[in-house]
């Protein structure tokens, strides 16, 4: 007796232990999921966290609450906003993040578990945050979609949870529309499984009736929630069906989003229904394993685009004014996209490098330096960063204010409504910086600033007196004419005559002639600049004047501008290379690549 | 012990709503408050007209609204909300004379009454509601917008067209035969785009491009007999200005006025409206057989942009040939005036035509120095509404049904956003203070809109657009082409 006691307390214990230690591990892979997701978006992806922060104003008003509230999905949306603006943080960003797609692995794991316990699999239910992981790598997928599904899995997690039929019942006829209306398309998720879930019932005889009535429920529901809300709201129909604002165009949601959404709806039941493994189960984990590794290597590898996270980055440094860092990232790889191009002369303008450096990096011509305007919400920013430091507030005001207005899912942004204070600040429009400025009191991270700023408002001697604001009003343009990009020089030009102390709107007068390997136009303009007391002529124009005097002249006597011997050397052997070599070019960006002479000749 | 709570709490609110203030200060000037409605004249069946004090330091205001028979409404809190059926009663009982408001507030625990204002009730009914479109003031990109309802008797605003229905549409130039909402015009602009005209109920998606025609129908006017439209063809562009007090500038590169026919699907053109020169914001006169228009010598864009100033002229117009007189008469001259008539529009009892001038082009929004000026059709005088203006752009303006009441866009509210005012004028001409478009709480709602007001347009009763029906038309690609008559 006594034996058979001890035996069956160490069963017992042992079945404790092996629970315990299977809860163990299920923990572990979870956890180090998490991290290798923090470990991804911390150290490869951040930026884009950085570029979805700004796309937004979260309010924390009523009138805010209630406008997402009026449509479907509009709950999801409220708290995926909510969270986003944290990513003013990055690293909170990215915690957030890991959280919700640990969330819904283990919500999806909870589901099967309630169709059938089946730990052989427990890897699978890793599938749909893998899905969604990769859909978030595309710039324009919004938090509402993740969180929207975690409290869909979370409702279906409830109504399980509810016996009785007529619970069950009530809660699918009150519940599921409130679901729909609070976090839209996702719902499907939670029809896709009632459909699946009581079509299984009805197979297995449990209960024919009540699988029918609640089958029924569940196909009305999916069909009607839609319709009757289109009735009420300026929506599509198909946009009502698969999110309003999961996306930030207006387009529906992406394949990667719509295949995450049937991965998460199907993954419970793959997993439940998946025959047990009761041999060699270390073996199967291990295969499981590698093989939901290599999938989710593969889809992240494919979705995400380490192009914009360059140029996500370069814009971020750019906003934060952290120019010694835009040249450090130019410095170990030189950009080539003309967003990115454009915040590097920037950069190098506000350090006073931009005569001297702007040749030691790529270049894509006057695209990289003021890209004529676009519409929509992204190109434009670094051109009106540099508008907003040349002093072309107007053009600065104008091409932030179009950037806001094309962001596709028509929301609004803070970090545009800041710069919009600062140009109507500096332009004495009072009135309207008040306006933007009671907005941005609303929100957490900038309120402190929009306080601060309300100091200005009327306040002449304080904004002129601040070092920035101060001096962007003594260069303002104090004679009226039209904007035209055809006559952007022309434009600079007057911008240098209107203050011949704002050295940056010579120097990008040079910088655009010479992008435009216009020379006869440098060669004319160059001597403007005489009033900014250069020490020593800019290594790119003495380039730009050399080059010009060797197309004139064969020897160097009577010079007219002092230039470096070593630039006359180089020129001398450039040029040589150049006429002597078959193919002179490969030798020549070796060895002149840094130049203006490179640039012209092979750009 | 319930009963006695009941009473306690009966005595508090008592109590409280009949505290005696105690004013410390009286100051002989009106208050400042927001909007301003001191001295306004308005119909009698407008919404409350709420107001605050803009003014951080005031903790509470105090206000009295009394009518002409001796009934009071009395309210207090920052916001002052009154009551919707207490206002209206107050209204209807004072029609035709004043409420007298006595303001009193609250700053560091004192109270200060200051002078007594009137708000006169005009005896002239207003229409049902406003239709306007609502758009961020940008440049050339649109992000949300949307026509929308208002009715005046309260601050319900309902959505009649948004283009989240139909993705990247833009619309705007809505018109209504005399106010009358079972009679429109609009315009979708975009890849879906098309005219729709609405004829009680029935609607109708036109392509409204043809060779003959510089471009597609644009500002809209409809013919009394409801049978014509008259539009202008415009390519308008954009232009930037570069200091800090101008902002943009728009022109039209080419104009040009046709008239509509609805049963036909015609369009009637003349020589004399198609020429070189500029031709734009038509209009038909009450008895329908003259056509008014803004026209202006072509000039060099944008080099000559500062020249290019509109005359105000009209045509004649026979609506039973559906033929236009063979000469153009001139009643308000660029020339001489050396400014820019531009969004003439005739009253609806014939007497008056309300138009926008400025100091030179025609999109008088954009001009701060643009005026409300009237011209009597009667004598041909003109005069400027000083009563309507400020020191901002005032513009797109329209009529009521009986020619009583004007709505108007303005820019004086910061210098940005165009809100919209409602002036009366009487049967002498005399024109009332105009008065803010009220809001519940309209210092918290005009402060937080992102959306400016365009083209107000009254109603007279609903409009009953079928969204389902739009975006099923627009998203079809099935258009009537209309033909020109040849």
């Amino acid at each position: 007796m006594g034996k058979q006691v001890l035996c069956d307390n160490l069963l017992k214990n042992k079945k404790e232990r092996m629970k315990y230690t299977h809860l163990n591990q299920k923990n572990i892979f979870t956890i180090l999921f998490g991290i290798i997701v923090l470990l991804f978006w911390g150290l490869t992806y951040r930026y884009h966290l950085a570029y979805s922060e700004q796309y937004q104003m979260f309010l924390f008003t009523p009138d805010y609450f209630l406008d997402r509230f009026a449509h479907p999905g509009g709950v999801g949306e409220y708290i995926g906003e909510f969270l986003t603006q944290f990513y003013y943080y990055q690293w909170i960003g990215v915690v957030i993040i890991s959280i919700l797609l640990m969330l819904i692995q283990r919500l999806v794991w909870l589901l099967s578990r309630v169709i059938k316990e089946n730990s052989s699999y427990y890897l699978l239910s890793f599938i749909p945050s893998i899905a969604l992981w990769a859909f978030l790598c595309d710039e324009n997928a919004m938090l509402s979609f993740i969180v929207s599904i975690c409290f869909v899995l979370f409702s279906i997690y409830l109504y399980n949870k509810v016996k009785t039929f007529r619970f069950r019942f009530l809660y699918l006829i009150l519940v599921l529309p409130l679901v729909y209306w609070f976090f839209g398309g996702a719902y499907l998720i939670f029809i896709t499984w009632g459909i699946i879930n009581e079509v299984l019932n009805f197979i297995s005889r449990k209960s024919k009736n009540q699988s029918i009535s609640l089958l029924l429920v569940f196909m009305l529901w999916g069909v009607l929630l839609p319709l009757i809300a289109e009735y009420f709201v300026q929506y599509p129909l198909s946009r009502l069906i698969i999110g309003v604002n999961y996306y930030r165009f207006p387009t529906g949601l992406p394949v990667s989003g719509i295949i995450a959404l049937a991965l998460t709806a199907l993954m419970p039941f793959v997993v439940a229904k998946l025959p047990s493994i009761n041999k060699s189960k270390l073996l199967y984990t291990i295969a499981q394993g590698i093989v939901i590794c290599g999938l989710g290597v593969y889809a992240i590898s494919i979705s995400r685009d380490m192009m914009k996270e360059e140029v996500m980055h370069y814009d971020y440094l750019t906003r934060t004014y952290q120019w010694q860092k835009i040249i450090k990232l130019a410095e170990k790889k030189s950009p080539k996209a003309p967003f990115s191009v454009t915040c590097l002369n920037l950069a190098l303008a506000k350090t006073d490098q931009l005569s001297n450096r702007m040749f030691e990096f790529f270049q894509n011509g006057t695209e990289g330096l003021l890209c004529e305007f676009q519409r929509d919400y992204m190109s434009t920013l670094p051109t009106s960063e540099a508008f907003y430091h040349l002093g072309m507030i107007n053009t600065a005001q104008r091409f932030t204010f179009e950037a806001m207005e094309a962001i596709p899912d028509y929301k609004k942004s803070a970090r545009l409504y800041k710069r919009l204070v600062e140009t109507n600040l500096i332009n004495g429009q009072y009135e309207i910086a008040r306006k933007y400025l009671n907005v941005l009191k609303k929100t957490l991270f900038y309120r402190t600033w929009a306080t601060e700023m309300m100091s200005y408002l009327g306040n002449e001697k304080k904004i002129n007196g601040h070092p920035e604001y101060g001096w962007l009003r003594q260069i303002l343009y104090k004679e009226d004419f039209l904007f035209s990009n055809p006559e952007m020089d022309i434009m600079l030009g007057f911008l240098f005559q209107t203050n011949k102390k704002n050295k940056m709107a010579f120097e990008y007068l040079m910088a655009y002639v010479l992008e435009q390997k216009n020379l006869e136009k440098a060669i004319r303009y160059y001597p403007l600049g005489k009033s900014l007391g250069y020490s020593e002529i800019p290594r790119s124009y003495q380039e730009a004047l050399i080059y010009v005097w060797t197309q004139k002249y064969r020897s160097f006597d009577n010079l007219p501008w002092s230039i470096s011997p070593n630039i006359i050397n180089d020129v001398v052997d450039f040029a040589q290379i150049y006429t002597t070599q078959n193919n002179p070019e490969p030798i020549l960006a070796r060895m002149y690549g840094k130049t203006l002479w490179y640039y012209l000749l092979f750009r | 012990m319930k009963k006695n709570v009941l009473l306690l709490l009966l005595l508090i609110m008592f109590t409280a709503c009949n505290e005696k203030l105690e004013i410390k200060n009286h100051i002989d000037k009106h208050p400042s408050i927001y909007p301003d409605y001191v001295g306004v004249t308005i119909p009698v069946t407008i919404a409350p007209l709420n107001f605050t004090m803009d003014d951080d330091s005031v903790e509470s205001l105090d206000v009295v609204a009394k009518g002409t028979d001796g009934s009071v409404i009395h309210e207090r809190g920052k916001n002052i909300v009154f009551s919707p059926k207490e206002w209206s009663k107050l209204l209807k009982t004072s029609k035709g004379n004043s409420i007298t408001v006595t303001v009193c507030a609250l700053k560091g625990g004192e109270w200060t009454q200051y002078k007594d204002f009137s708000i006169f009730i005009s005896n002239y009914p207003i229409d049902y509601g406003l239709v306007y479109r609502l758009i961020a003031p940008g440049y050339e990109v649109y992000s949300k917008m949307g026509i929308y309802q208002r009715e005046l008797s309260s601050y319900k605003q309902t959505a009649l067209y948004e283009n989240t229905l139909v993705t990247g549409t833009c619309v705007n130039c809505h018109s209504f035969a005399k106010n009358n909402p079972d009679l429109s015009s609009l315009h979708v602009r975009g890849k879906n785009g098309a005219t729709i005209i609405n004829v009680n109920g029935k609607s109708e998606f036109l392509n409204t491009k043809t060779d003959e025609m510089i471009n597609s129908f644009v500002y809209p006017y409809w013919h009394p007999s409801e049978k014509y439209i008259a539009y202008s063809l415009n390519k308008t562009r954009q232009a930037f200005h570069v200091i800090k007090d101008e902002q943009i500038e728009v022109f039209d590169m080419v104009s040009d006025i046709v008239v509509y026919k609805i049963d036909t699907k015609e369009v009637l053109m003349s020589k004399l409206l198609t020429t070189s020169a500029f031709e734009t914001y038509p209009c038909f006169s009450v008895d329908g057989k003259t056509l008014f228009f803004c026209t202006s010598d072509e000039k060099k864009i944008p080099e000559e942009y500062k020249d290019i100033k509109y005359s105000l002229c009209s045509i004649a117009f026979d609506p039973e040939k559906g033929t236009f007189g063979d000469r153009v008469d001139t009643l308000i001259s660029a020339k001489l005036t050396n400014k820019s008539v531009s969004f003439p529009r005739p009253s609806y009892d014939g007497k008056y035509i309300l138009y926008n001038l400025a100091d030179y082009g025609n999109f008088p929004v954009h001009h701060k120095e643009s005026d409300l000026w009237l011209l009597s059709l009667a004598d041909k005088s003109t005069r400027r509404l000083d009563e309507l203006n400020s020191n901002f752009a005032e513009s797109y303006h329209s009529w009521s049904s009986n020619s009583h009441w004007m709505v108007f866009a303005s820019r004086r509210d910061g210098g940005l956003y165009a809100r919209l005012y409602i002036a009366s004028i009487d049967d002498k001409g005399k024109v009332g203070k105009p008065f803010l478009l009220p809001q519940k709480k309209p210092l918290k709602y005009y402060d937080e809109s992102v959306y400016a007001y365009n083209v107000a347009e009254f109603v007279s009763s609903p409009v009953k657009w079928d969204k389902s029906e739009i975006e099923g038309g627009l998203t079809s690609e099935e258009r009537t082409q209309v033909k020109v008559r040849n």
